[in-house]
């Protein structure tokens, strides 16, 4: 999942179930403290100011986590909700690129823990797994579609079979293609059988794993599939008028009988995102998403405002040719880690949002490590990396980055902090999808992009790292790192899993194919809502749930 | 004059023609692969390559372009590769909002272009030639973004007149649409506005000075008749190519007007795809809009010959 830099919106989705508060207090607590992050940010007030004085801005970043102002749930109402981007798709089985709305309607047969990102029951109850290979799923009973099928073991199936079907082509196939076969044990019994062990099969039926009436798979056509899939989640799709609004209705049936409290949602979508910010502004929206930065510090600075953020799980880095010179040597590599300052670039170019990042593991994944920093701003380690290149003077070369404003001035920064040591760094700026296509092909020496991640740390490590990842885009090839994320996703101990994912990170991290730069915080993609809005919590999947979700009676 | 329209429907088939070919050629010039971008950044390259072949994008440009056209002839457009949606279809359910838009926009532009210029003309460095000066020339260097964004906060957000954005539809609510439509038009007609006011200005002050006002004037015809009967008419045989000319100008500028604003139009539909790759709606959008474009052109050559009688013996 790469996703365009700074700017780029959502990712992957999957289901939370309400977390005790108490809990996910703690987690922030987490994520503002033992990231090593000072508490102290500069204030929001554009980067000229905050170039000339850092320090005198600062102030204390609220992670806003509205202060979860809870109370009795009072049922009824609807939500406005302003989207920046329109969905291209509610078919789980398509392409997606967005799953704030898919993730009303669609369930997985596990959800993840908001705060350990670990699987927890959904659409089944309990699961067992036998052996390595085997996972056996005992499903929740009185479940139903939208299209009043009853959700059942043959369901799971069928819909496991359509997506694993060669003529339908499915792009989630590949998440899948370590599922040999589907058995239906009984009604509300059902086994996965997997051709080798995968630890991170759970997690991967939590996000990709999502289900649709098996009557609307055989008999509905393409179209309607695409717009109002059936699902079993807590709404369902009543109208989507392209570029217009979706609109979702409370499912009566739901299986939880308490939830939802909303009778409906309705998003508008709204592409400017000062549009966006000026109609919630103006009371037209309840709720807005992916909030720009410049509009951070007035939406808090509103008392009647909620501002909501939440360390994501993915990072920012500069992708290094590692097949190319001048980056083919990994002194050369190693140099441009020892330059970059990462706490000052975060202050300068993206307003004080995010922690700095030493490695790909994120700071919401359970493998993360808090103390783990080879790397601090040195220009004497920098030099003695160059020399040991073979290159003492320093070299020059090009950094493709995609056209927003925001990435490029990072890139700026950063182009500043190689430049004491004789390292000149030229930008090459396009459109992200035309970059992207030539750094697949190894056309280039460095390229900017950001990383969406996963739960697991599985999707931050292996598809970039091992030398057989999809999307190994810096030609990496160590064979050490290689059998440590085999043997890591081959086996389900969490323990034991951190411990690899650490030692793989440690040897990554020093053969740098990758700078890394920050973790963000989903901040620049922080969302605002008003005063009515209650029991909503932003999770670190950006995906914003409303099962829990009700609104004051105005 | 039937012959004269005919002709020109007929000049104007090879300029169809080659404009299939470069509709069609033009998304190959779209940066990017369009299978990498469709699937997304989680697709594996095996379904990449699935997909590369299921849409026979591996085929020879030629081949695909001959495909394409021959179910073009038979008003097939093809379907939205991300959401299975007839281009047709998608075309269909957005021309409503933007042909409103541009009407609203264009009779905005029309209504205050013209008087503004007739008046200008008829008191040279007055007040009135001055506002009409300065209409002009904000016409054409405001950008409709930023005009957009200043009438947002003043008339939206500080005074609450209208909606900040959104689309309702003629059908479901005649006064609400008018207003959810008239910031978009007036931002979108602002400029054509400036450009009809400057025309008109101008040509009517070189009418005004020509003997045959003087003639009139001279007859004792009242000066409203001669004004509006003689001077006018004359005066917008320019106006009515430059706004043949605008219209084109006109659903341009509904790209970025509509993605402002929120409005489900054509030219949403237009640059989100293009964002997307989704080629057969680029295609067919694209198409679709180069035939308006053909059509208005086509229509001011008739208006005109209707105006201005030469035209059509020459």
């Amino acid at each position: 999942m790469i996703e365009n830099g700074d700017t780029n919106p959502r990712q992957s989705g999957g289901r939370e179930p309400r977390i005790a508060r108490r809990r996910f207090l703690g987690a922030l607590a987490f994520g503002a403290g033992s990231l090593g992050l000072s508490g102290k940010v500069p204030a929001l007030v554009g980067s000229d100011a905050q170039a000339a004085a850092p320090e005198q801005g600062s102030r204390p970043l609220r992670l806003s986590l509205a202060p979860p102002r809870q109370g009795t749930p009072t049922p009824g109402g609807s939500l406005t909700v302003g989207l920046g981007e329109q969905p291209s798709t509610h078919n789980p089985y398509g392409g997606m690129s967005n799953r704030t709305t898919i993730s009303q309607f669609l369930e997985s047969l596990v959800g993840l823990d908001i705060t350990t990102l670990e699987p927890i029951p959904l659409l089944a109850t309990a699961w067992d797994v036998p052996d390595e290979k085997t996972y056996v799923f005992t499903l929740r009973k009185g479940v139903l579609f939208h299209d009043g099928t009853p959700f059942n073991a043959d369901a799971v199936k069928a819909a496991f079979d359509y997506m694993l079907d060669p003529e339908v082509a499915s792009p989630r196939a590949s998440d899948f293609d370590r599922v040999d076969s589907v058995e239906v044990n009984d009604e509300h019994t059902v086994t996965f059988h997997l051709k080798e062990p995968f630890g991170v099969f759970l997690s991967t039926l939590a996000r990709q794993g999502y289900f649709v009436s098996p009557t609307a798979l055989k008999t509905w056509s393409a179209a309607d599939l695409e717009t109002k899939p059936p699902g079993t989640g807590p709404f369902k799709v009543a109208d989507w008028i392209k570029d217009d609004k979706i609109v979702l209705e409370r499912f009566e049936d739901y299986w939880d009988s308490e939830r939802p409290y909303l009778d409906s949602i309705t998003y508008r979508i709204l592409p400017d995102g000062n549009v966006k910010t000026i109609a919630f502004k103006a009371g037209e929206l309840d709720f807005v998403d992916n909030l720009p930065a410049t509009e951070v510090a007035a939406i808090q600075a509103n008392p009647t405002y909620t501002f909501a953020s939440a360390p994501s799980t993915g990072y920012r880095s500069i992708y290094l040719n590692t097949t190319a010179p001048p980056f083919d040597n990994a002194d050369a590599r190693q140099a441009l880690a020892h330059l970059v300052d990462r706490a000052q670039l975060i202050a300068l170019g993206t307003l004080g949002f995010g922690t700095p990042a030493q490695g790909p593991l994120a700071p919401p994944q359970w493998a993360f490590d808090p103390d783990f920093s080879p790397y601090s701003p040195s220009l004497e380690n920098a030099k003695a990396a160059l020399a040991a290149a073979g290159t003492p003077d320093g070299f020059t070369f090009t950094l493709k980055v995609s056209n927003s404003p925001e990435e490029v001035r990072m890139m700026e920064i950063i182009q500043a902090q190689l430049a004491p040591s004789g390292i000149t760094m030229s930008l090459e700026t396009g459109e992200y999808n035309a970059i992207r296509s030539t750094v697949i092909d190894g056309d280039y020496q460095a390229f900017f992009a950001g990383w969406l991640g996963g739960p697991d740390p599985d999707r931050n490590m292996f598809d970039s790292f091992h030398s057989e990842g999809w999307f190994n885009w810096v030609r990496y090839k160590n064979d050490e790192v290689d059998a440590l994320l085999s043997q890591a996703r081959a086996i389900r101990d969490t323990e034991e899993r951190t411990k690899l994912y650490r030692q793989a990170q440690e040897r990554v991290a020093a053969d740098a194919p990758m700078v890394f730069l920050r973790f963000p915080y989903w901040a620049v993609d922080g969302q605002a809502y008003t005063g009515r809005v209650r029991g909503y919590i932003p999770d670190p999947m950006q995906d914003m749930l409303f099962k829990d979700v009700w609104v004051e009676p105005q | 004059m039937v012959r004269f329209v005919g002709k020109q429907c007929l000049l104007s088939i090879p300029t169809i023609l080659l404009l299939t070919f470069f509709v069609f050629a033009i998304v190959y010039l779209i940066p990017g692969d369009p299978a990498e971008a469709l699937l997304g950044n989680t697709a594996s390259p095996e379904a990449i390559a699935a997909y590369r072949q299921k849409m026979r994008l591996d085929e020879p440009l030629l081949v695909q372009y001959g495909v394409w056209l021959g179910r073009v002839v038979h008003g097939d457009l093809g379907v939205s590769v991300r959401t299975s949606e007839p281009v047709i279809d998608a075309i269909v359910a957005r021309l409503p909002v933007t042909l409103q838009l541009s009407a609203v926009a264009l009779a905005f532009a029309l209504v205050g272009g013209v008087p503004l210029g007739v008046l200008a003309a008829t008191r040279r460095n007055s007040a009135w030639d001055g506002v009409a000066q300065l209409v002009g020339l904000a016409g054409l260097a405001m950008p409709g973004f930023f005009l957009a964004l200043l009438l947002i906060l003043v008339v939206s957000l500080k005074y609450g007149l209208l909606p900040v954005s959104g689309y309702v539809s003629f059908t479901e609510n005649p006064v609400e649409s008018f207003k959810s439509l008239l910031l978009p038009a007036v931002t979108l007609g602002f400029a054509v506005l400036g450009a009809i006011t400057r025309m008109t200005r101008t040509a009517m002050l070189e009418v005004l000075g020509d003997n045959f006002i003087t003639a009139a004037r001279a007859k004792g015809l009242r000066e409203r008749t001669v004004l509006v009967r003689h001077a006018l008419k004359n005066a917008l045989i320019p106006v009515v190519t430059l706004t043949g000319l605008q219209l084109g100008s006109l659903l341009g500028g509904t790209i970025i007007i509509e993605k402002i604003f929120g409005l489900p139009g054509i030219g949403r539909l237009m640059i989100d795809n293009v964002y997307a790759h989704d080629f057969p709606v680029i295609q067919g959008v694209l198409l679709f809009l180069a035939l308006i474009r053909l059509a208005t052109n086509l229509a001011t050559d008739v208006l005109y010959a209707l105006l201005d009688p030469q035209v059509r013996f020459q």
